[in-house]
């Protein structure tokens, strides 16, 4: 009987295995390739390492990549606070003080959540230039709030249905009203909640591309993702350029992905379980 | 009272962070003077003939600055696209650069472009530049553009050696033009390297093919007179067909540039495109005469494909007095004379000396002034944009599934669509 | 008193009420106006027409073709996702030594924006020198080399397999947590009744999978039709419209030819598949609170 248990164990670790490569050969060759020199790319297969590491695609791709860096950071973190405070307002409200319409407000502001953008990009398009934003940071931060809402509400919403109401009761019996409420005995429980909602729209606005393909068109503006795809635009044949920049771009999430990995997940799982 | 005031730090904190990112790195324009200029010469020669023309701008006026926001890409087709986004927006760059002709027609309609008659009748450039080109440079009778550089599009670019080892005679006719593929075919070289991975280089074969039907024809494809039915679009697409064997079988997978490099190493013997392709082979140690040579595309003897580089002046421009110094810049002598060389096109007025051209650019500068010219489709100037995308589309089904009947019926469509109501 | 109570809760989600109303049902109701105008062109124009945009939609070859690419997509995407995740989480639920760091590799293709993924895949299918073809000619397959996304045949199927890889990671773990909350006494009880793994799977676990399968199948279909980046970059579509889907068409009939009213059409029609998939999917989760 215990060899057909190891059998077993190997096919198992054999097939995890095999799937392991199929996720890793992506990353393996995007990075094989940017260490390379355009020659070595043209001739050499992107499975074989480079013959000596060539550190100009990164020059050459960080040079391009640099200032939309510094916009992705300047529109993503404003609009990252914005969404999340006032998902977590929003949460608390809908969870602790329903008043009449609030479920069916709560259900809309759900719809949100599943919108095809395309929906709404002329309309957008439109509001946006009206206002004058056209090419700046406040039409992307702007943006990123108001369609972020929906998610970060629904995620705060599930995270304080399980804070129990008789916590809510003592601080009325304390006398605090619903501010205090929030501010006291709330706030410092959300931790965790912001932690992964904070993570979850970060990413989320970070990697959009449409959004910015639309609304922005300045090298001043544009984020990093509408650059990256300019580059693989303007370099066509150089992709050691053009993975170099991939890497770049996905460097920041890749690094939250790595070391707050947890909260990314509980995102991920809280925001596709409705409550 | 603790966490309140944390809170509020916090707050605070990211509010000012905020501001401070917004206020110091504000993707907003200032007021002096500066010629905010959208194009999208972003390599190589292109690059370097545009940083000539603004070294003599800021020469001539150094008070007034120079914004450029360059933007590659699918040969211009996304900076078209955030044009016109940004014209929408009503946010105006001072100048772009776009080709003349049909290209012009959506910021024409949509009501975004000074006239510039008066500029053209200041500057008396009524005599200087060939009738036709002033043609595509209006709307009703009104000048919108000022060309700065022109290109050939009916040029096949050959391997030279190629030809000479095989004895191959230069085709004048297409019947010439398919046994000269046919011998190269038995030698086991491709005939004729296309690069259709970005779309525009199969239809701009295409519509070579549509003038070596007839010039005539041609003009009258582009002006919706013709049926789809006409036996002449039948001759063009069998033309078209007859040539799909001599192709390379990897078209799909190659840019335009990579088609020359096929010529180029050997592996190719021709390949058609427009005189852009000259600075390919010259920065990869090539030679005009010695290495490759160019001839006409067969029975287009007398016509001119034109792909024309302009620029324009939006209404409501920012720093509209430096736009127009601009504009009186390119299209002067001195100003085509210094960027043309360097790019590698020929300049558009007819009394520019020649002195400082190339060989090959010589005897297109000759021809231009000669021939019949006849705007391109592929390259935006003869039809509307959206046919333009329509004819890309079909042309590519054309040589990826060889449906006849599809096309035609897709090119009805598409004049019937695309065409006719925006002319 | 109690009026206050009524009314300062709701002035606390006032703001977002308003920018939601705005960016979402504004935009939403502001669309379909539009699309039933004739605006064609870089100047409004508010001519109305009725329903002749839709009409004209539904006799277009390439609406239907852009249709037609988004039902596949959406089809072998789900497929292939569920299968792929489902097969991953329950090799992962044996007890298997390093399953952290299986779960992060398998996940983190989710962390990458689709911007980054396209133009890696697209290195990867380049049938000169990409991945692909460089190993099949490792392994001396040589043959079986393809143009692969530049092959109109094929190019739909390619990037389904990307997106597969890019998702697989997030219905795993959706998947796994499923499957781990099936308590524990049920799956024991099943195997005192002499059930297999197999059948413990099948018949115990894979049914209380049920409100996992949905949300994935709604979030996943949701994805298909909003999925714009990733084939923009890939291609725009091509080649020759074979991976066209209806967003990147909206997007190409507004931004590139300017025919806004017909557009708009479009994006109503995505919108109202949208509320198809999703009203559903609200209706039956709310059911199970």
């Amino acid at each position: 009987m215990k060899k057909k248990l190891d059998v077993k164990r190997v096919v198992l670790y054999l097939i995890l295995l095999l799937f392991l490569i199929f996720y890793i050969i992506p990353v393996y060759t995007t990075l094989t390739t940017s260490l390379k020199d355009l020659g070595e790319v043209a001739t050499s297969s992107p499975i074989k390492l480079p013959h000596k590491i060539y550190l100009g695609a990164y020059r050459d791709a960080a040079a391009e990549l640099k200032r939309p860096f510094l916009n992705s950071l300047a529109f993503a973190i404003p609009a990252t606070f914005i969404s999340c405070v006032l998902g977590s307002i929003n949460g608390y409200i809908f969870s602790k003080y329903k008043f009449k319409g609030s479920e069916l407000i709560f259900l809309l502001f759900l719809i949100g959540i599943f919108l095809p953008y395309q929906s709404i990009l002329i309309p957008l398009f439109e509001i946006i230039s009206s206002l004058g934003l056209y090419d700046t940071f406040w039409a992307l931060i702007l943006t990123h709030s108001a369609y972020g809402i929906p998610i970060t509400t629904l995620l705060f919403r599930n995270y304080y249905d399980q804070i129990p109401n008789e916590l809510i009761e003592a601080g009325k019996v304390d006398g605090y009203g619903i501010s205090g409420i929030y501010s006291k005995i709330i706030l410092p429980l959300s931790g965790p909640a912001f932690a992964m909602t904070i993570i979850f729209q970060f990413t989320n606005v970070w990697n959009d591309y449409l959004f910015g393909l639309v609304l922005t068109m300045s090298a001043n503006v544009r984020p990093m993702t509408v650059a990256l795809a300019n580059l693989k635009g303007s370099f066509a044949a150089a992709w050691n350029i053009q993975m170099a920049g991939a890497l770049l771009v996905t460097l920041p999430t890749i690094l939250l992905f790595i070391f707050l990995g947890k909260y990314f997940v509980r995102g991920l799982l809280a925001g596709s379980v409705k409550g | 009272m603790d966490k309140k005031t944390k809170l509020t730090a916090i707050l605070a904190t990211g509010v000012v962070i905020f501001v401070a990112f917004s206020g110091c790195i504000g993707g907003e324009k200032e007021e002096k003077a500066e010629l905010q200029i959208v194009h999208w010469w972003t390599a190589g020669g292109e690059k370097e003939a545009i940083n000539a023309l603004f070294s003599m701008y800021r020469d001539k006026y150094p008070n007034i600055g120079i914004n450029e926001e360059p933007i590659s890409g699918g040969a211009g087709a996304d900076m078209k696209a955030v044009m016109k986004t940004q014209i929408f927006a009503g946010n105006p760059p001072s100048t772009f650069q776009v080709h003349i002709g049909y290209e012009l027609k959506p910021y024409y309609d949509g009501d975004a472009l000074e006239d510039i008659t008066w500029l053209w009748e200041q500057e008396g450039w009524g005599d200087n530049f060939p009738a036709d080109l002033q043609e595509m440079a209006q709307f009703d009778d009104e000048y919108y553009a000022v060309p700065v550089g022109i290109h050939r599009g009916n040029l096949v670019w050959y391997n030279m050696e190629i030809f000479k080892e095989h004895n191959l005679k230069l085709p004048t006719t297409f019947d010439e033009l398919l046994s000269v593929c046919e011998s190269l075919k038995n030698e086991g070289i491709t005939p004729l390297a296309v690069g259709t991975l970005n779309k525009w280089p199969g239809a701009h074969l295409f519509e070579v093919i549509l003038m070596s039907v007839g010039a005539d024809f041609y003009s009258d494809f582009i002006s919706g007179k013709v049926n789809i039915n006409d036996p002449r679009f039948d001759e063009a697409l069998n033309r078209y067909a007859d040539l799909f064997e001599y192709i390379n079988s990897n078209h799909a997978a190659l840019t335009w540039d990579q088609a020359c490099g096929e010529v180029l190493s050997g592996d190719a013997a021709m390949t058609l495109m427009g005189d852009w392709a000259k600075g390919y082979f010259d920065t990869r140690g090539w030679r005009y005469g010695v290495n490759y040579s160019i001839f006409e595309f067969p029975e287009t003897r007398g016509v001119f494909d034109v792909i024309c580089d302009s620029f324009c002046l939006p209404k409501n421009a920012p720093s509209r007095d430096a736009a127009i110094k601009w504009l009186q810049l390119i299209g002067s002598i001195k100003g085509q004379n210094k960027f043309n060389p360097i790019k590698g096109s020929i300049p558009p007025r007819i009394d520019a000396p020649t002195d400082e051209y190339d060989d090959l650019a010589k005897a297109t500068i000759a021809d231009f002034r000669v021939c019949t010219l006849v705007p391109s489709i592929a390259h935006g100037s003869a039809t509307p944009e959206s046919f333009v995308t329509k004819f890309n589309d079909y042309m590519d089904n054309y040589i990826t599934y060889g449906d006849k009947t599809a096309v035609k019926s897709g090119i009805q469509k598409a004049i019937e669509n695309e065409l006719l109501p925006y002319m | 008193m109690a009026r206050t109570e009524k009314i300062v809760p709701f002035l606390f989600v006032l703001p977002s009420i308003i920018l939601v109303g705005i960016f979402v049902y504004g935009a939403i109701g502001w669309n379909f106006i539009i699309s039933l105008t004739a605006w064609d062109g870089l100047k409004p124009n508010y001519d109305f027409v009725g329903l002749d945009n839709y009409v004209r939609l539904f006799r277009d070859e390439i609406f239907i073709n852009a249709l037609k690419n988004n039902i596949v997509l959406i089809l072998f995407l789900i497929l292939g996702v569920t299968l792929v995740g489902l097969i991953l989480a329950i090799l992962l639920d044996q007890n298997v030594k390093g399953e952290n760091c299986f779960r992060t590799v398998y996940l983190f293709p989710m962390a990458i924006t689709f911007v980054v993924t396209a133009t890696i895949w697209v290195w990867m299918y380049n049938p000169t020198s990409g991945v692909f073809n460089s190993i099949l000619d490792a392994l001396h397959l040589g043959s079986l080399k393809s143009g692969w996304i530049t092959d109109p045949d094929i190019a739909l199927y390619c990037i389904i397999l990307a997106l597969i890889w890019q998702f697989s990671g997030y219905t795993m773990v959706v998947f796994l947590a499923g499957i781990r909350s099936v308590p524990v006494e049920t799956v024991e009880a099943a195997k005192v009744d002499g059930a297999g793994p197999l059948q413990s799977y099948s018949k115990i676990i894979i049914p209380q999978l049920t409100p996992s399968i949905l949300s994935i199948f709604t979030v996943m279909m949701i994805y298909a039709l909003k999925a714009f980046d990733f084939i923009w970059v890939a291609g725009k579509g091509g080649p020759g419209g074979s991976t066209e889907i209806l967003a990147i068409l909206m997007y190409k009939t507004a931004f590139l030819d300017s025919h806004f009213a017909y557009s708009a059409a479009i994006a109503t029609i995505l919108f109202l598949m949208a509320i198809a998939i999703v009203l559903p999917y609200l209706w039956i989760t709310r059911k199970k609170i």
